[in-house]
């Protein structure tokens, strides 16, 4: 093994990572194309595995600024020299770099009849998490998606699940510390079109319909199981009573299932919690609403424990005011857009 | 088989484990206002008694109703979302035929003189069906329903029918749920559809109103 060292890639190093790519990929190999704008791209990391000057093997990452998820976008070793470490040494190397990135876990997949690339990833802290079915054809065969943890600092950062129904959509969400990892949500809104504002029963019903789906898609875009999840999060209130009930009864039960601890949170609280995502939120402040179904002042001295209503609107909130206005005019639902036409 | 979790909100807040037609434990709170307030302890609580770890469960079964909306949704919400939690089976289940499973064992019945179960649906009226009898697995003949009616339509609706029905007093709870989901296990009747029976349109009026009134015509 004298003289291997693995080096960054460049465009020069295109013509021999094509070779490799169609010796060990065959029909699946990607166009040469594609790999020159992968080798050139800002948000991935090649590296080419070379012994006297000959490319061996090459392997390369992803991770999009500002997401703290890297993957692994292809791993290759020549044929004649796998069973020799090297795939272990491309992979050491691809980690290191994920850390570098600042990426708190690192995602591949991988063939399910593959088990000595999957014992390889296994070996270096990698652990099997979903299955994409027939992912990979004509073969008809499984992909295994698997996950490495990389920082113990970034990994002990709460991640909370939030359900919440207290109106016409159903959201779940899905956050590590301040880090936004998945936000789904089902909008019962054109139901509601033909009677010109939000029905209370109608909402309702949407919601139990939308659960489970908005579930299985948030931890899947969240690349996460119901194992990972710290913590649920649930609005309590205000919002329509039976609405709220669904959401409610579901994130008990979610809790109660997976062992977790469950918060009730007051949405209008969440409201303000957007800003925290955003950016820094800086205490005190004032925070006024202005949605669909309130419209309010709050003084939020912190955001845990110490939010005050200032006041709201007596009646109607703006957006219920203007609903009212567009059904009075003959204009569709919801009213806020028809009427800025 | 094995455990089964049984969750009906159809009438108050029931939640059962069942195994192998045994009853491990059960929850049973008459009030019919408070089943958001009400569930997640229940559960916890027949989960305690039993000494049950979630991931020991094999399936859920939600109580699909029929019965006047708010407070069903809390149940199949919540069984949904306890089968999504555990990565388990989950199953729905026709609450009067819960009811039925509990009642036909005692009663002489036929397709003329079947079982009628009946719960209150609000607004006067009644949800309902009828039953034959038990088939060989231990599954209720349902004939007819679930419908809802006036007391007075349902009583006209099976004179004209010739059907002169036996009545039971007996709620829906969710072990005879449980129960229920295991003799359908058995017959393979078992249904996946969770979806609530309201039997009735949600209350909404479209608008008819547009801007100022007819001053003629
Ligand atoms: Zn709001």
């Amino acid at each position: 093994m004298s003289d291997v060292k693995i080096i960054a890639a460049t465009e020069h190093h295109l013509e021999a990572i094509m070779d490799l790519e169609h010796e060990c990929f065959g029909n699946d190999a990607w166009l040469e194309e594609t790999m020159r704008f992968e080798l050139l791209a800002d948000h991935t990391r090649y590296f080419v595995l070379l012994q006297n000057d000959r490319l061996l093997g090459y392997a390369g990452l992803s991770k999009i600024s500002g997401s703290d998820q890297a993957d692994v976008q292809t791993i290759a070793v020549s044929p004649e020299l796998r069973g020799k470490g090297f795939g272990r040494k491309l992979m050491d190397r691809l980690l290191t770099e994920a850390k570098t990135l600042k990426a708190s876990e690192i995602f591949l997949e991988v063939r399910a009849d593959n088990s000595v690339a999957q014992n390889l990833y296994e070996s270096l802290g990698f652990e099997h998490i979903d299955t994409r079915k027939r992912y990979y054809q004509p073969d008809n065969v499984d992909a295994w998606i698997m996950r490495a943890r990389l920082s113990e600092t970034n990994a002990s950062e709460p991640i909370v699940l939030g359900i919440e129904s207290s109106c016409d959509e159903t959201g779940i969400g899905i956050v590590r510390g301040n880090t936004l990892l998945a936000n789904v949500i089902s909008s019962s809104m054109d139901l509601h079109a033909r009677f010109g504002g939000v029905v209370p029963e109608i909402a309702a019903r949407a919601h139990l319909e939308a659960l489970q789906p908005t579930l299985t898609q948030a931890l899947h875009d969240a690349k996460l199981s119901m194992q990972d999840i710290d913590a649920i999060a649930v609005t309590n209130g205000p919002g329509l009573s039976g609405a709220l009930m669904v959401g409610v009864g579901a994130a008990k039960a979610l809790a109660v299932a997976s062992g977790k601890p469950i918060y009730a949170v007051n949405h209008l609280v969440g409201h303000v919690g957007v800003d925290v995502l955003e950016g820094e939120l800086e205490l005190p402040t004032i925070a006024l609403l202005v949605s669909g179904g309130h419209t309010s002042l709050l003084l939020v001295r912190d955001l845990l424990d110490d939010v005050m209503l200032l006041g709201e609107t007596i009646d109607d909130a703006a957006g219920e005011a203007f609903d009212k206005v567009a059904r009075l005019l003959g204009l569709s639902y919801p009213g806020g857009p028809a009427i800025d036409k | 088989m094995s455990l089964i979790l049984a969750i009906d909100t159809s009438s108050g807040t029931s939640v059962a484990l069942v195994e192998n037609g045994q009853l491990r434990a059960e929850h049973n709170v008459a009030d019919t206002m408070k089943h958001a307030e009400l569930i997640g302890a229940a559960i916890q609580d027949v989960l305690a008694q039993a000494f049950v770890h979630p991931s020991q469960i094999m399936g859920v079964v939600a109580g699909r109703g029929p019965a006047p909306f708010t407070g069903l949704r809390v149940g199949i919400a919540a069984a949904t979302m306890f089968a999504a939690g555990c990565g388990i089976k989950l199953y729905g289940a026709v609450s009067l035929d819960a009811i039925a499973l509990a009642a036909l064992p005692t009663l002489e019945v036929s397709k003329n003189t079947p079982l009628l179960v009946t719960t209150d649906a609000r607004r006067k009226e009644v949800y309902w069906a009828l039953y034959s009898g038990i088939d060989q697995h231990g599954v209720p003949i349902r004939i007819d329903g679930p419908g809802v009616m006036k007391p007075a339509e349902l009583e006209e609706y099976l004179l004209d029918r010739n059907v002169h029905p036996v009545t039971t007093e007996l709620p829906v709870s969710a072990a005879n749920l449980a129960f229920l989901a295991e003799a359908q296990l058995r017959s393979g009747t078992i249904s996946e559809d969770v979806s609530a029976l309201y039997l009735r349109a949600a209350d909404a009026v479209e608008p008819k109103a547009r801007i100022g009134k007819a001053v003629s015509g």
